[in-house]
């Protein structure tokens, strides 16, 4: 039963605890059991909060039976991706640097998430800092695949997205700064959501790039990840770039028309996943929408400007971590200088000092106007294009990635390679455009493809009935990783 | 560009950091691909729209120049002092930029 549990929808799973059929501790039992029993293969969790969890599980069970709470995942369990505060709960950003780091306040996607019943139950592995595309880069090891233990799950929110694929959770919230939502969901088959930026409040969550980053939803189908942005959204006086819009146009796919970016399919992208976007394109024809070619030159600069931004910015937002108040502090330093000095070269890791040494780079006199100033006019004409091409069209669609999910350790000998991989996720990031990852295929070695439709600012229920229809007319979003199977029971 | 050892060691300052020798090896070449594919950029130098007013400071975010004091007795002189166990308000210097 335990395990039949874990293989329902976070919709479905609501509405049978309401029904009767389930109780709100039952069902966290089941996800705790499989934690448990196959949490420590994946490594995908940072941690288990079970006592708060089943003490959670209580409250929420008499404020469903009280009909307090009667929202579409009510008594849902859920895990979240460890770099958004949890008052109580360490988030640790995966980093010896916040290793002991126990919030005092909840961000408010958690408070938003408590007051409609979920239950947190868990924090989740990620790259460290959300500073990579593997999730190699965690100071607690690497993530590893559901469909293939030698693979990696993505990045930088490869944790969220190999439990969700696993069935160890049937929702995560994670953070999508250059594609770290939508590219591990398309590594691990499952859906996610990345948000227009300003439609979900950033309050409590560790800075990255805070002109990027955005908090979004990872389920397995796109109805339940809708549901999960709609408890999410929404302005917040603690992030003045939060507010409040929707923008909601004809749900039906009958008759819109999506672009297809000819760039974006080019010799670059493996064949097996051009081929899988390209009959991706051909279901959406059959469901009644046109499909066209465009060619948008702009997203030539889009990776050298994503890069340039975020580090830039990282390098800021990193500098506040000195070891002072939490995460590593050295032992016999004389000066303060030489405090700092030896706490950031011991707490952060390789990749994030990497990203600290470029936007000191970028951001330094001689070097500010050719990269920073440059990155900047990049990401003006990038915003100019996609505005233009969803003034003719409903959505833009892509593939997620240009390959399928590589073998762990393939990656982080050679950097550029991992960064020229965000190809096709970080131009919605530059626009602050919604996008959807979803499933679309397998590879010949049974690796999932993925394909990604982005919209218009704030159209995000547009996207997800695209992508629903999708799904209601395909099978890529139910299938199973061989991981799944071992441990029926 | 490929960063070499002097530029290596700024980017250490400027970043509080301290990296080990075979760091600062792997930084030399690691970061000098990534700058070399970032340089790209600098096509926008004459082609680019300007950016909207806004969005770009005028000066570098991160000085890598130490600041010049050149009234330092007049800065002084402005310090907050305590008057009857309250801070004075300092007196604004300069004029702020439209």
């Amino acid at each position: 039963m335990k395990n039949v549990i874990c293989l329902l929808g976070a919709k479905e799973i609501s509405a049978k605890i309401k029904q009767g059929e389930l109780s709100v501790r039952q069902v966290l039992e089941a996800y705790l059991q499989r934690a448990e029993d196959c949490g420590n293969e994946l490594n995908c969790f940072n941690l288990i909060c079970k006592d708060y969890a089943l003490s959670r599980a209580e409250e929420v069970q008499k404020g469903i039976d009280d009909g307090a709470l009667s929202g579409p995942l009510a008594g849902v369990p859920i895990a979240v991706k460890d770099n958004i505060c949890t008052e109580g709960i360490p988030t640790t950003c995966s980093s010896r640097m916040l290793s002991d780091f126990v919030p005092p306040y909840n961000a408010t996607v958690i408070n938003k998430i408590n007051a409609e019943g979920l239950v947190v139950f868990a924090k989740l592995n990620m790259d460290e800092f959300a500073m990579g595309s593997t999730n190699e880069s965690s100071f607690f090891g690497e993530v590893r695949n559901p469909w293939n233990l030698s693979r990696v799950p993505g990045g930088s929110s490869g944790g969220a997205a190999a439990a969700v694929s696993a069935g160890l959770s049937p929702l995560a919230l994670a953070t999508d700064t250059g594609g770290s939502v939508r590219q591990p969901c398309s590594f691990c088959s499952v859906t996610g959501l990345k948000p227009t930026y300003g439609a979900v409040s950033r309050y409590g969550l560790i800075a990255y790039a805070s002109s990027l980053d955005t908090i979004g939803a990872i389920a397995k189908s796109a109805d339940d990840c809708l549901a999960l942005f709609n408890i999410i959204r929404g302005s917040d006086p603690k992030d003045s770039t939060s507010k409040d819009a929707s923008f909601i146009k004809s749900t039906d796919i009958k008759g819109k028309k999506i672009a297809v970016i000819s760039e974006l399919l080019s010799e670059d992208i493996n064949p097996e996943v051009k081929n899988a976007v390209l009959s991706a394109a051909e279901r959406f024809r059959s469901l009644g929408a046109e499909t066209e070619f465009i060619s948008v030159p702009e997203l030539k600069y889009s990776v050298a400007a994503y890069y340039v931004l975020a580090s830039a910015q990282a390098s800021s937002n990193l500098a506040r971590f000195d070891g002072i108040r939490c995460g590593y502090t050295p032992e016999n330093v004389e000066t303060l200088s030489e405090q700092y000095l030896k706490s950031r070269s011991a707490g952060f890791g390789s990749e994030v000092k990497r990203r600290i040494l470029l936007g000191n780079f970028v951001l330094s006199e001689g070097y500010y106007d050719s990269y920073y100033k440059n990155a900047l006019k990049a990401q003006e004409l990038i915003k100019q294009a996609l505005k233009k091409a969803l003034g003719n069209y409903s959505f833009i669609l892509t593939p997620v990635s240009p390959d399928t999910a590589p073998e762990i350790g393939k990656m982080t000998k050679d950097p550029m390679k991992m960064y020229l991989s965000d190809v096709c996720t970080v131009p919605a990031n530059l626009a602050g455009l919604p996008a959807v990852a979803f499933p679309c295929g397998f590879d010949k070695d049974n690796m999932p493809i993925g394909v990604q439709l982005i919209g218009n600012a704030f159209c995000e229920e547009e996207i997800m009935s695209a992508a629903e229809a999708f799904q209601q007319k395909t099978k890529y979003h139910k299938t199973q990783p061989p991981f799944t199977a071992r441990y029926k029971k | 560009m490929k960063p070499d050892r002097e530029l290596i060691l700024k980017l250490e300052g400027l970043g509080m950091l301290r990296l080990s020798e075979p760091e600062r090896a792997e930084a030399e070449e690691k970061l000098g691909e990534i700058i070399s594919y970032c340089e790209q950029l600098c096509a926008l130098d004459a082609e680019a729209p300007s950016v909207p007013e806004g969005d770009v400071s005028v000066c570098p975010l991160r000085r890598d120049m130490p600041a010049v004091k050149k009234e330092p007795d007049k800065l002084l002189k402005n310090a907050a002092e305590i008057i009857n166990g309250c801070f004075s308000v300092p007196e604004a210097l300069g004029e702020a930029k439209e």
